[in-house]
């Protein structure tokens, strides 16, 4: 299978997966989980606009290191943030399994590096517990719990304001 | 330039690309005859006499933070007109002129507008799958950067 129909597939899942979830009762989330550097992160399934694979990234001169450029996709340029840089993980090269998030929040669309998108899942709200104490990685609106294994909710607002103030 | 588009050259620098539009280049000069200078920023190349007056030479790579490694000796130098910029600026190649029509540009977008220091990359210009940045030679080098370089300049020629 091409790389193109894993994403076509991959695409629709997530869609037919969406659609079923919307339809879950108001108290449950839907959430899109991705890794980075081998933790598991998630970001509201409502705010998630497109999975794109890598596209060629343009630096621009003056942004601050957490930007990495800017990218076409179909016919739009989206600011390209380094969500590892932003939540000061280790460092590392893009791989196949490579994914750009496209987000929005209010007006504000970007595109967001991430290591791979791993699944779609929907969990109580009243599941989401506050970050730990000491948890060191920043902007987390909460965490989940799937059997042993944490998921981080981002807080996308409070990531993008970091952003603008080029954090 | 008509009402459909731009034209714009497309400056090379270390494999990278920058279009700027051909109003702000004046002419084009091999980097042949220049001053050497002991002072200024460390992307000032030296002076290039023209006209009556030395301007200086920012090598536009490492000003844009392209080259990590010092400055260049080779390539062209693209001087843009006075009320533009009083500098000239060190690529490693230039191309076209090349008209884009609108269809081809994207104004860069808000967060990124905010983000720059001063609005150097004003527009994208779509090259098959990728773009590149239409930048401003007005806004590469800071305006009280240009008056100390232009200083320098008139004591270099006394």
């Amino acid at each position: 299978m091409s790389e193109k129909d894993r994403i076509t597939q991959l695409q629709q899942e997530i869609a037919r997966r969406a659609m079923r979830l919307e339809e879950t009762h108001e108290e449950e989330e839907a959430i899109l989980i991705f890794l980075l550097a081998g933790e598991r992160f998630a970001f509201p399934l409502s705010a998630v606009r497109e999975i794109s694979r890598l596209r060629p990234i343009t630096p621009l001169p003056g942004l601050p290191d957490t930007v990495l450029g800017a990218a076409g996709l179909r016919g739009e340029v989206l600011a390209i943030i380094d969500l590892r840089r932003m939540l000061a993980l280790p460092e590392s090269p893009a791989t196949d399994n490579s994914r750009l998030l496209i987000v929005q929040h209010k007006n504000v669309v970007v595109a967001m590096l991430t290591d791979k998108v791993q699944d779609i899942a929907a969990f109580a709200r009243d599941a989401l517990t506050p970050p730990p104490a000491g948890e060191a990685i920043p902007f987390l609106q909460g965490v989940a719990h799937e059997g042993k294994q944490a998921i981080r909710l981002l807080d996308l607002a409070r990531l993008l304001e970091a952003v603008r103030h080029g954090k | 330039m008509g009402n459909e588009g731009v034209h714009v050259l497309f400056l090379e620098v270390e494999g990278r690309s920058f279009a700027v539009e051909v109003c702000q280049v004046e002419t084009l000069r091999r980097k042949e005859t220049v001053f050497p200078s002991q002072q200024g920023p460390p992307d000032l190349l030296g002076f290039l006499p023209l006209g009556g007056t030395l301007v200086p030479i920012i090598d536009l790579g490492v000003r844009l933070q392209v080259l990590q490694e010092g400055v260049k000796s080779t390539g062209l130098l693209v001087v843009p007109p006075e009320e533009v910029a009083p500098l000239a600026f060190r690529v490693d190649e230039v191309m076209g002129p090349v008209h884009l029509d609108w269809r081809q540009l994207s104004l860069l977008p808000g967060i990124l507008r905010e983000l720059q220091p001063r609005p150097i990359t004003w527009a994208m210009a779509w090259q098959g799958e990728g773009v590149v940045p239409l930048i401003d030679l007005a806004q590469v080098v800071p305006s009280e950067e240009v008056a100390t370089l232009t200083e320098l300049a008139t004591e270099l020629r006394q």
